[in-house]
């Protein structure tokens, strides 16, 4: 029963019907093999043995030793992960919503086909090529909180006490969130093109014709149509979101100051493996667990509610 | 040949409209690529131009040479080659492998393809770090490290491209497929000539952010490498850092040149994505 | 080569046979004269005939991994080439890798077992604990070498339980770098040696320029994460015991006031930069290149990037006192262990021993990156033929010691976090030392 159970649940969170046709099996395994090979050696083989390591302590040389549920209790007593999954959390929160809702607006006016759009969109792309490094750089610049492209112009423009970005507790977290938005942007306005490119512009002229306003044929024709790639760009953006790291680490030279408030959960995964001298990899793999089942279960959240707004052909 | 559509003339309110959308527009491509074109300007200025206090947008005087001398102190040419061949044979890799299995698991039916994908899907959720060693000690005991197929064997498939793909093989209607069975065409066929053409706007995209994904990756070919000749060109502009001082305008020239093939692809791929209207015989579509 | 370097080649080759000249002092007057490696490597065999096992010894592999700026990467090649004419069978692959990634290679290379058989490091109790490193008492026992030519407290960091896993190469001795040509300009005194962190205050106010959003000129930088220096100078100890640490005991008034001191100077006296824009010494040192800041903390490591700058006429003086108490620098630098794993612990000898010996370490001294540690290049009229390395000779002796255990960069990274709310002004130091000495104290128990 259970296994009709789960079988009942994944078909519908995977949102297809299914009626097994004989043969498939074959084809399919013959199509899926190409990348399930390297799927398997370098994602499940991984996965596994993470799963292993969360539940061991070890420090590289020695074999690992098991501690049962001790690394999961201590992370639920650790006062710092609380405060990277705070950190993680508000993060994703700022960036996913802001980054899908500009770049759709973006990719809308960029369909239009206006003149320069290929200068344009390349613009709006030219953040998430950029190098990591060369933008921590440069936002190291725009959070200056005297001189910083930001600051100066509000000081310019009379506001009294401007945000100290990276010199505040408070303002620390939204800087990561801008420059989140900022190097996400041109990646959805991708995957939104490539979406939109799917809506028949008749059926668009049509519906003017018989009277629907911009909003309207946007809301009933658009907005549906695109469903698919938004639910994509949505899922992809939140579980990037939560696994938020190089950014923070990069752009505070992996202090990730004021007092981690920029510190995010896989930051904190990161330190434990990389940079501590015990190296306890088995606490990573319990955070990076952890983090797994959080975001598996928004995720599946996102999949159940899919069925409601999302259309496919 | 696209069918030619009646093209109404603009109103003048709609004409207004598409000023006001094209002014915000280019407001939003300024503010968003403004550091980016510091990035640029910066590769041709002095350290102490950039370490001033207040940026210097327009560099007096304008040192080309850091360029020349980028490519004096690393082997450059060397990086770019290395970065070429990984972030091609994974490009190249992702989209046959991806393609496929979207393939499969939009177009087939097979006894536990839903709770497949949502495994698949699940590991999309683990981050990297935490694999790292455990791969690593994989490609080690396979004796690839330090060799061109342990950068790419890892990145060859990938979920990611796979769910994209996936996503947009669902979109595609099921009309010209029962169509092309009907004329005993098989899987094969059906894939090639039918699925894969419909899909050049996903397929542009996963070109791009497979070839973006592995030019800019840098963990995995830290630990990997071991070798200077092997090195990719994220690992090699890094040297200008020092452990106490950065020589800040070799970075920024190192990570202009790095840009150079990545918006090559970029722009080559994207007029697929935007230009992807092709003709289906089913009404405009 | 022109001619006229090969005929200087062997008239340096004459006056070495004539006069007895060591090889060392060779091999440093003919790179001086920019002869070639393969020209040095063929004179030193016209004069003392070919090395002798060179023919019958087997050919072997080793790599040897460091990091560094591009500077010190061209004299470790360089190195590595004459290591290479010394000992033509043994072949070095070397592995760079930038500072900050450098020991997430490391990390990932020791779950394997596969790091260099000779590395450039630091945090060595961390890596002898782990035994991904050898004692090198044996090696040195059996080939003759004493290490009677440092101090107990400049291998007190390459100790763990008892044994020895490396010997440093340099010192990280810091020092106030200042534009004269400000100084100048604002018609303030230069910095004296000896001179107080009043001192350094009343100077720095003098040197701001502008004030909110319009500073145009700052007086001052220097890098939060040493406090532990500040603490060191105002008398404070950080442990109880520098190896075997069981409490920490930093947490006093007079460290309380050390560090607000220092915080005080961003936030109240306003002559520093915000903290987040005195992230590093890279920062910091392109600031200061600018010209728009007055005195900077640094280390030698600044030096290549300051004396190409045209128009920057700078200078250094030792690190200020706070009243009461002497002065008081940092130590502690980098140096070559080598791997428990080597499959050629014969050859990776070897080349520990030339990186580690004289010749090598003045090469790099020469390369101007780096304080060395080794009294004799330090106290060499060659090293101090440059009147800021007298500054840097000097304050070398006031070198304090760093602690040194397994877990120490951990809870130092712990200690760090807590007291940057100091930094930007969100908290009393007083209370962040309270927070942090309560972490410090749980890791040490955590035997972390």
């Amino acid at each position: 029963m259970i296994g009709s159970l789960l079988r009942r649940l994944t078909r519908r969170l995977a949102g297809t019907d299914s009626s097994y046709r004989r043969g498939d099996g074959r084809v399919a395994l013959l199509f899926l093999l190409p990348d399930l090979i390297p799927f398997l050696a370098f994602t499940v083989l991984g996965v596994f043995a993470t799963f292993g390591l969360s539940f061991s302590r070890w420090d590289l040389v020695t074999t690992p030793s098991w501690v049962g549920l001790d690394n999961y209790s201590n992370l639920f007593s650790d006062d710092l992960f609380r405060k990277v999954v705070r950190n993680t959390f508000v993060y994703t929160l700022g960036v996913v919503p802001l980054s899908t809702a500009l770049a759709l607006l973006a990719a809308l006016g960029l369909n239009l086909k206006l003149p320069g759009s290929l200068v344009l969109r390349t613009a709006y792309f030219a953040p998430y090529i950029t190098t990591l490094a060369a933008a921590a750089l440069v936002f190291q610049w725009v959070y200056d909180p005297r001189a910083g492209l930001i600051d100066s112009v509000l000081y310019a423009i009379g506001v009294p006490n401007p945000p100290e970005w990276l010199n505040s507790t408070f303002w620390a977290l939204p800087a990561l969130i801008i420059f989140g938005i900022w190097r996400q942007i041109g990646f959805n306005i991708v995957l939104f093109l490539a979406g939109l490119q799917g809506v028949d512009r008749n059926m668009l002229e049509a519906a003017s014709v018989d009277g629907a306003g911009r909003w309207a044929r946007f809301r009933y024709i658009t907005l549906p149509l695109i469903s698919p790639t938004t639910f994509f760009v949505v899922i992809i953006s939140t579980i990037g979101s939560f696994q938020v790291f190089d950014q923070a680490y990069v752009m505070t030279n992996g202090r990730f100051y004021p007092d981690n408030a920029t510190n995010t959960v896989v930051g904190y995964l990161f330190q434990k493996a990389f940079v501590s001298s015990t190296a306890e990899l088995g606490l990573s793999s319990a955070v990076a667990w952890l983090l797994f089942l959080f975001v598996f279960a928004i995720t599946m959240i996102q999949f159940a509610v899919q069925r409601r707004w999302v259309h496919y052909g | 040949m696209p069918v030619l559509r009646e093209r109404r003339p603009l109103t003048a309110r709609q004409r207004a409209w598409r000023i006001a959308i094209w002014l915000l527009l280019v407001a939003g491509a300024l503010l968003v690529s403004l550091p980016f074109i510091y990035m640029v300007v910066s590769s041709v200025e002095t350290n102490e131009q950039i370490g001033a206090l207040t940026p210097q947008f327009i560099p007096n005087p304008i040192q080309w040479d850091n360029y020349a001398t980028v490519w004096q102190q690393l082997p450059v040419g060397r990086f770019f080659v290395n970065s070429l061949i990984v972030a091609g044979a994974i490009t190249v890799g992702q989209v046959i492998t991806a393609s496929m299995a979207a393939y499969a698991f939009s177009r087939l039916r097979f006894p536990g393809r839903s709770l497949l994908f949502a495994g698949y899907l699940a590991t999309l959720i683990i981050p990297f770090q935490v694999t790292l060693i455990p791969n690593y000690i994989l490609i080690h005991y396979l004796g690839w490290n330090n060799t061109y197929q342990g950068l790419i064997a890892p990145f060859i498939s990938s979920v990611f491209s796979t769910f994209l793909l996936r996503q947009f093989f669902l979109g595609i209607p099921n009309d010209l497929e029962e169509a092309a069975l009907l004329d005993g065409a098989g899987h094969w066929i059906i894939y090639s000539r039918v699925i894969m053409p419909l899909a050049r706007p996903a397929l542009a995209a996963v070109v791009i952010f497979a070839f973006l994904g592995s030019w800019n990756n840098f963990l995995w070919p830290l630990v990997v490498i071991d070798s200077e000749s092997l090195k990719t060109l994220p690992l090699g502009i890094v040297e200008f850092e020092g452990e106490y001082t950065i020589q800040w305008n070799l970075l920024m020239a190192g990570a202009s040149l790095s840009l150079l093939p990545v918006l090559a692809v970029y722009l080559a791929a994207q007029r697929w994505i935007v230009e992807g209207i092709t003709l289906t015989g089913q009404g405009g579509r | 080569m022109t001619k006229i370097e090969d005929r200087k080649l062997e008239e340096l080759a004459i006056e070495a046979t004539r006069i007895g000249m060591s090889r060392v002092t060779f091999m440093k007057r003919a790179l001086a004269l920019g002869a070639s490696v393969p020209a040095i490597a063929a004179a030193l065999d016209a004069i003392e005939g070919p090395v002798a096992h060179a023919a019958s010894a087997p050919q072997v592999s080793i790599n040897f991994s460091s990091w560094g700026s591009l500077g010190e990467q061209i004299t470790v090649n360089k190195l590595l080439e004459i290591f290479q004419t010394r000992y033509p069978n043994i072949s070095v692959q070397p592995r760079y890798t930038d500072f900050g990634d450098y020991f997430t290679k490391l990390n990932a290379d020791v779950a394997t077992k596969s790091i260099a058989d000779v590395l450039f490091l630091t945090y060595v109790p961390t890596y002898a604990a782990k035994g991904a490193i050898q004692d090198i008492r044996p090696a040195l026992k059996s080939a003759g070498r004493s290490l009677q030519g440092y101090t107990p407290g400049q291998l007190f960091l390459f100790e763990y339980n008892g044994g020895v896993f490396g010997v440093p190469r340099d010192t990280d001795t810091k020092v106030i770098f200042y534009n004269r040509k400000l100084f100048k300009k604002a018609g303030v005194a230069y910095p004296k040696d000896g001179w107080s962190y009043d001192d350094l205050r009343t100077t720095a106010k003098a040197l701001t320029k502008g004030s909110g959003a319009r500073i145009s000129q700052y007086g001052y930088a220097y890098e939060t994460d040493f406090w532990r220096l500040w603490l060191w100078q105002n008398g404070v100890e950080l442990f109880d015991n520098n190896a075997k640490p069981t409490k920490a005991t930093f947490n006093t008034p007079a460290a309380a006031q050390a560090l607000q001191f220092i915080a005080d100077l961003t936030n109240v006296d306003q002559v520093t930069p915000p903290p987040s824009q005195m992230a590093s010494s890279a920062t910091i040192g392109s600031l200061f290149a600018s010209g728009q800041l007055a005195m900077a903390f640094g280390n030698h490591a600044l030096v290549p990037t300051f004396t190409p700058v045209k128009g920057l006429d700078w200078f250094v003086v030792g690190m200020p006192h706070f009243t009461g108490h002497p002065t008081v620098n940092a130590s502690g630098g980098a140096g070559y262990a080598i791997s428990k794993w080597t499959k050629q612990p014969d050859a990776a000898y070897k080349l520990w021993n030339f990186f580690t010996g004289v010749f090598a370490i003045e090469t790099f001294s020469a390369g101007n990156d780096v304080t060395p540690i080794t009294p004799q290049v330090l106290n060499s009229s060659a090293w101090l033929s440059k009147p800021y390395n007298k500054v840097f000779a000097q304050q070398t002796q006031y070198g304090h010691l760093l602690p040194s255990f397994a877990s120490f960069f951990n809870i130092l990274n712990t200690i760090s976090s807590d007291l940057d709310k100091v930094w930007i002004g969100e908290q009393k130091a007083a209370d962040a030392l309270a927070i942090a000495e309560k972490d410090a104290n749980k890791a040490l128990k955590a035997g972390a």
